[in-house]
């Protein structure tokens, strides 16, 4: 069996390999324009150069701010991680109002804080302005170490079948 | 001559005149043209005066305080009568040898607030004397007082038309706009996906950002439909259904700001409990049903499973497939009665 990107695992799973349940995983969908970050007069926010704002969806289970993540990968290539601490800073669901919590299915910008500085892959997200295009754009997600290695370990089980 | 000058409100009225006083003399001069049904109405200074429909142009030729300004028409979205009102008052700018004078309308709904700021939708153009409109853009488009955010109560005159028109009134929705405004506008239907458990149909009540500050509904079926799909195929001992109320079976409950992706899923958020939409909403469907219904309606084959986690999501496919008018929204509507499971 052959993984492509994340549908596949998605696709694979069942009861009892459940792989992100009880775990938090950030999809990291878009980088939002400039004229919304004004519109919640988020452009106002001093960023250090470790910070980037990012429409970012809750893909498993609520995550509350200042979750802490350390896996970086990319939708379409998923053994291509990056190992680094990354805190969720703000959470904006509604872009005037900060909330403490992305509950799952939902969307917000958020400031990512990435401690190692913000990789250079994330270029590849897809700006607000665009449309959707896989060939063009990726989608990443933020999760934990421990979630990762469960993947690459299912993802190598399979493979051996 | 604007021969299409919009109805509004006895409140929007007030919002109007509050708005307007808010606004510094210098600058462009700013009317407000309403329409009671015989006469056109004029906001001068503090009050409103009536006008013969074919005197218009020439009582703002001679009305002194508007001498050399551009006239910002704000209750008229007919470009036919913008172009006319321009040809008009620049003769008889010419006749009174007087600098002549531009028309300046939007192509959308218009936005009053309370406050002074004033913010049109479409596209925004200058009409002159016998020549093509011209588009404005960033600062040139006016935005009545200076410097002010979007606060307060607010105006909105002109029907939704397009999109972009829908996209615009749904942004400035808040806790001071009623449901019966969206019947008002143009909006007769909105749409809730959501998910039953199987064994006994509890409806799921919605995350704890739901609970606390409120319920997402769309304009659109298509997206409703989307989100139905995506949480029943990520919780699999529940089915999807798509709820569809109409403003004015829902005047009881009340309207909030809406959330981050407001202008993709269309969407306008009621400060209540899932509970209570599902009641008051007349028609329930599956998700099945809706899905039919979109490709009867709309032409589009929505997958059948979507999960939340892989690609494309929900995210995705509501900024790649077309958006719903409100005129289709309501055929959704009213063909979605043969399957209503209420």
């Amino acid at each position: 069996m052959t993984f492509e990107n994340i549908n596949d695992l998605i696709a694979n799973q069942n009861s009892e390999n459940k792989l992100f349940s009880d775990s938090p995983l950030l999809r990291l969908s878009e980088l939002p324009s400039g004229k919304n970050l004004k519109r919640g007069s988020l452009d106002k926010i001093h960023l250090n150069p470790n910070e980037i704002w990012i429409d970012c969806r809750a893909v498993s289970n609520d995550i509350a701010k200042n979750a802490i993540f350390d896996v970086l990968f990319p939708f379409h290539t998923i053994e291509q991680s990056i190992y680094g601490k990354v805190i969720l800073k703000k959470i904006y669901i509604k872009l005037t109002t900060e909330s403490d919590c992305l509950p799952c299915g939902y969307t917000a910008v958020c400031l990512l804080h990435f401690t190692e500085g913000v990789p250079k892959i994330l270029a590849k997200l897809r700006p607000e302005t665009q449309k959707p295009d896989y060939d063009k754009y990726e989608i990443f997600y933020l999760t934990q170490r421990s979630v990762y290695e469960k993947m690459q370990s299912f993802i190598e089980r399979e493979q051996d079948i | 001559m604007p021969s299409r000058a919009v109805e509004f409100t006895a409140t929007e009225l007030l919002i109007v005149q509050k708005g307007l006083s808010q606004i510094p003399k210098e600058g462009y001069a700013y009317l407000t043209i309403y329409f009671d049904g015989s006469d056109f109405k004029i906001f001068e200074e503090t009050s409103w005066n009536t006008i013969p429909h074919k005197s218009l142009a020439k009582w703002i030729a001679d009305n002194r305080a508007y001498d050399n300004k551009d006239i910002v028409l704000l209750s008229c979205n007919d470009a036919t009568s913008l172009q006319s009102l321009a040809n008009a008052l620049s003769e008889l700018d010419k006749t009174a040898k007087r600098k002549t004078r531009k028309i300046i309308g939007w192509g959308g709904i218009v936005h009053i607030f309370s406050n002074g700021l004033i913010k049109g939708g479409g596209t925004c153009k200058k009409y002159a004397y016998d020549a093509s409109p011209v588009l404005l853009q960033g600062t040139q488009i006016p935005t009545g007082k200076l410097n002010t955010e979007p606060k307060g109560s607010r105006a909105i005159l002109g029907a939704i038309k397009t999109i972009d028109d829908l996209i615009a009134f749904l942004e400035c929705i808040n806790e001071t706009t009623p449901m019966a405004e969206l019947e008002q506008k143009g909006i007769k239907a909105l749409f809730r996906g959501v998910t039953r458990r199987k064994t006994d149909n509890w409806l799921y009540p919605g995350n704890p950002n739901s609970i606390a500050n409120g319920i997402s509904t769309s304009t659109d079926p298509i997206v409703a439909t989307l989100f139905a799909i995506e949480s029943a195929t990520d919780n699999p001992t529940f089915k999807g259904s798509v709820q569809c109320g109409m403003p004015k079976d829902l005047l009881n409950l009340a309207l909030t700001a809406p959330n981050r992706r407001w202008d993709k899923e269309l969407e306008a958020i009621i400060n209540a409990p899932a509970t209570s939409f599902a009641n008051l909403a007349k028609i329930e469907i599956s998700v099945e049903d809706a899905r039919k219904l979109v490709k009867e309606v709309f032409g589009i084959d929505l997958p059948s499973r979507i999960s939340i986690k892989g690609a494309p999501s929900v995210i995705e496919l509501t900024e790649t497939l077309p958006k719903s008018s409100l005129e289709k929204s309501f055929e959704f509507y009213l063909k979605s009665i043969k399957y209503n499971l209420k």
